[in-house]
């Protein structure tokens, strides 16, 4: 523009314009810089403290190898049903001091009465640390958490496979009866649970036909293995995996459908399947068996197969 | 966008009819077992006719007509709560009515009523809906605006299922807590006839409602004042919405569980061509709605799946409409100032 612009000393008032133009955006920026600064000094702060409490936190679970194993547990709580079932024939009563809610109550227990006299727990920490077990016996599957808490607090703990077929069963007997030093009454429960088998595979009659299950989610083949071994052992025919469809249910007829009951009483939705017509015209013989008998895989699951077998018309 | 129609809504629901008509023979051909109508007469009048009548008219022709009633009803209560609220969100589910209908189907279920009594489900249901649409209407208040109604509906929404897992978590027998889970996918799989007898009169009664508001809402379209000067009745308007949707989608819920998204999409896929004319989106809504539930019916029988279960119905429609929300959402944002 002018020569004015070049020569700020040539004229007071052009040389003020640009001052004053200086001032209030000195006037905004200086009280800015606090309130812009002090937020970014807050944060780093709680940044630091935060890693400064990761820092502190961290070395616990580092720290917490798990608590040397009991040789001989005298104080054993069991929170799984499985290990329930396995553990009062494993050990002498004297030496258990709590089992799961589940074991006494006969819709899902298979030991319902031998179960009811012992304290019961529902697995919560508060509740087990006050019975001093010197052994807590869980499984993997929702109860992780609860284990990982008691070997922090410096509890041994067992966790327990849930068993897909009967070679997995035997695992789970053996490593339970190992970790509370009752190898060989693991052992000689195994070998009852063997020739129970070989006393039903024994048999000489050809298979029967071919069965489905009923269960809440419909008519399926099993959900594992261990419900096919149970069909095979009573003398009866998987007929496929997975869901088995009403369609296929009226093109290829099963000669059973077994039903794990569990509280008849209590209506569900699969009382609705069993009034289709499709399933209601259906020419199959229904086996029922306790689902208590079924939902736990252990060495009394053999007397799924002699149940059946012994509902089964020739 | 705001052109006249592209179709007299005659001329559309007869197209739709046409596709209704022939997805139900699909619906009718394909199953666990091949099948195809072509092989009908001959397996009809073979040695296996028997199992191949029970396939045919006890497993597969229930299974079409209850895809059909309840794709019809959400898409029609989709249309009527769009028009009536004039909100393009407005949908039986995000407004809480389909949550209120299962979480007393669900009671009804667990309490033994539904047992007891056969057709306790259904009016359970129709009550469950009732009670939930009087619910978000009282909690929108009087004047209230669209936005305040939709909120209502979806904090009703929330809350019913949380009332609904609460259930679960109180169910008496644990297995029924997967039961419920699976149940509120919504499926139409395994129906009986007994089921789509049981929801039918309820839902004609709710049809007969919801068509019959066709002219108070295509006056409501041009404001509740004008509405009110062209001699309609808002308040015998509104209580038809809110018994008709109820019964139009209650024991729907009661028969096949959840559906969602159904009375969402199909209101909005069919507007253009009736030139956005709510009276006239309603037939078409409820054919469009019975069209796209038989096609997720059949593509739920044609997935495979590990398990060899089907995949669930009301997974199907979510899948298809969730996307179709979003879309939605991004079209209001550009539309928005």
């Amino acid at each position: 523009m002018g020569p004015a612009c070049r020569s700020p000393e040539g004229s007071q008032i052009r040389w003020k314009n640009p001052v004053k133009h200086r001032v209030p955006s000195k006037e905004s920026v200086e009280p800015g810089r606090p309130t812009f600064y002090l937020p970014g000094v807050r944060i780093r702060w709680s940044l630091f403290l935060a890693l400064a409490a990761i820092a502190a936190a961290c070395p616990h679970p580092l720290e917490a190898s798990p608590p040397p194993p009991v040789l001989h547990p005298q104080r054993i709580v069991s929170i799984n049903l499985v290990s329930d079932i396995i553990l009062l024939d494993l050990v002498d009563p004297g030496r258990i001091v709590a089992l799961s809610w589940l074991a006494a109550d006969p819709d899902t227990s298979p030991v319902a009465d031998r179960a009811s006299g012992f304290p019961k727990t529902r697995g919560q920490v508060e509740a087990i640390l006050p019975l001093k077990p010197d052994l807590v016996i869980g499984t993997l599957w929702g109860q992780d958490r609860t284990l990982k808490l008691l070997e922090q607090i410096r509890i041994p703990v067992h966790r327990i496979e849930l068993a897909q077929n009967y070679r997995e069963i035997e695992s789970t007997i053996r490593s339970l009866a190992l970790a509370v030093g009752e190898t060989e009454r693991g052992e000689s429960l195994i070998s009852r649970m063997h020739e129970r088998l070989a006393a039903l595979r024994s048999s000489q009659e050809p298979p029967r036909g071919g069965a489905v299950w009923l269960s809440q989610a419909g008519f399926n083949n099993g959900e594992n293995e261990l419900s096919r071994e149970i069909l095979l052992d009573a003398g009866w025919l998987p007929m496929g995996t997975g869901s088995y469809s009403l369609e296929s249910l009226v093109i290829r007829p099963p000669g059973a459908v077994i039903e794990a009951r569990y509280q008849v009483d209590h209506p569900t939705l699969a009382s609705r399947l069993r009034q289709h017509p499709a399933v209601r015209n259906l020419p199959a013989q229904t086996l029922v068996i306790r689902l208590a008998d079924f939902l736990s895989a252990s060495h009394l699951t053999p007397s799924v197969s002699e149940e059946l077998r012994k509902q089964s018309l020739p | 966008m705001k052109s006249g129609p592209t179709l007299s809504p005659l001329k559309l629901s007869a197209l739709l009819a046409l596709l209704l008509l022939s997805l139900a023979v699909v619906s009718l051909g394909i199953g666990e077992v091949f099948f195809p109508p072509w092989q009908w007469p001959a397996a009809l009048g073979g040695p296996e006719s028997a199992a191949y009548q029970s396939i045919l008219w006890d497993i597969r022709a229930p299974r079409t007509a209850l895809a059909l009633v309840a794709g019809a009803m959400l898409g029609l209560a989709g249309a009527v709560l769009q028009g009536y609220t004039r909100n393009p969100l407005a949908d039986a589910g995000i407004l809480g009515i389909t949550g209120g209908s299962s979480l007393a189907a669900v009671l009804a279920i667990y309490s033994g009523f539904a047992v007891a009594w056969p057709l306790g489900l259904p009016i359970a249901a129709l009550g469950g809906g009732i009670l939930t649409t009087l619910l978000v209407v009282w909690l929108a208040g009087r004047g209230g605006d669209v936005q305040t109604l939709v909120l209502a509906g979806a904090a009703v929404a929330a809350f019913t299922a949380a009332l609904t897992s609460l259930a679960l978590n109180l169910a008496p027998n644990p297995y029924a807590g997967m039961e419920i889970v699976f149940w509120l996918l919504g499926s139409v799989k395994d129906t009986s006839w007994n089921q789509v007898a049981l929801a039918s009169p309820f839902c004609a009664a709710g049809f007969l409602l919801l068509l019959g508001t066709r002219r108070g809402l295509q006056a409501l379209a041009l404001g509740d004042d004008a509405a009110a000067t062209l001699g309609v009745n808002l308040s015998g308007l509104r209580l038809r919405v809110i018994a008709g949707t109820a019964l139009a989608v209650g024991p729907v819920c009661a028969a096949a569980g959840s559906i969602g998204f159904v009375g969402l999409v199909v209101p909005h896929l069919l507007r253009p061509w009736v030139g956005h004319d709510p009276g006239r989106l309603i037939l078409p809504s409820a054919l469009g709605g019975a069209c796209l539930v038989l096609m997720a019916d059949i593509t739920s029988r044609l997935i495979p799946t590990p398990s060899n279960e089907e995949i669930k119905l009301g997974v199907l429609t979510a899948l298809v409409g969730a996307p179709f929300f979003f879309a939605l959402i991004f079209k209001m944002r550009r539309t928005l100032p």
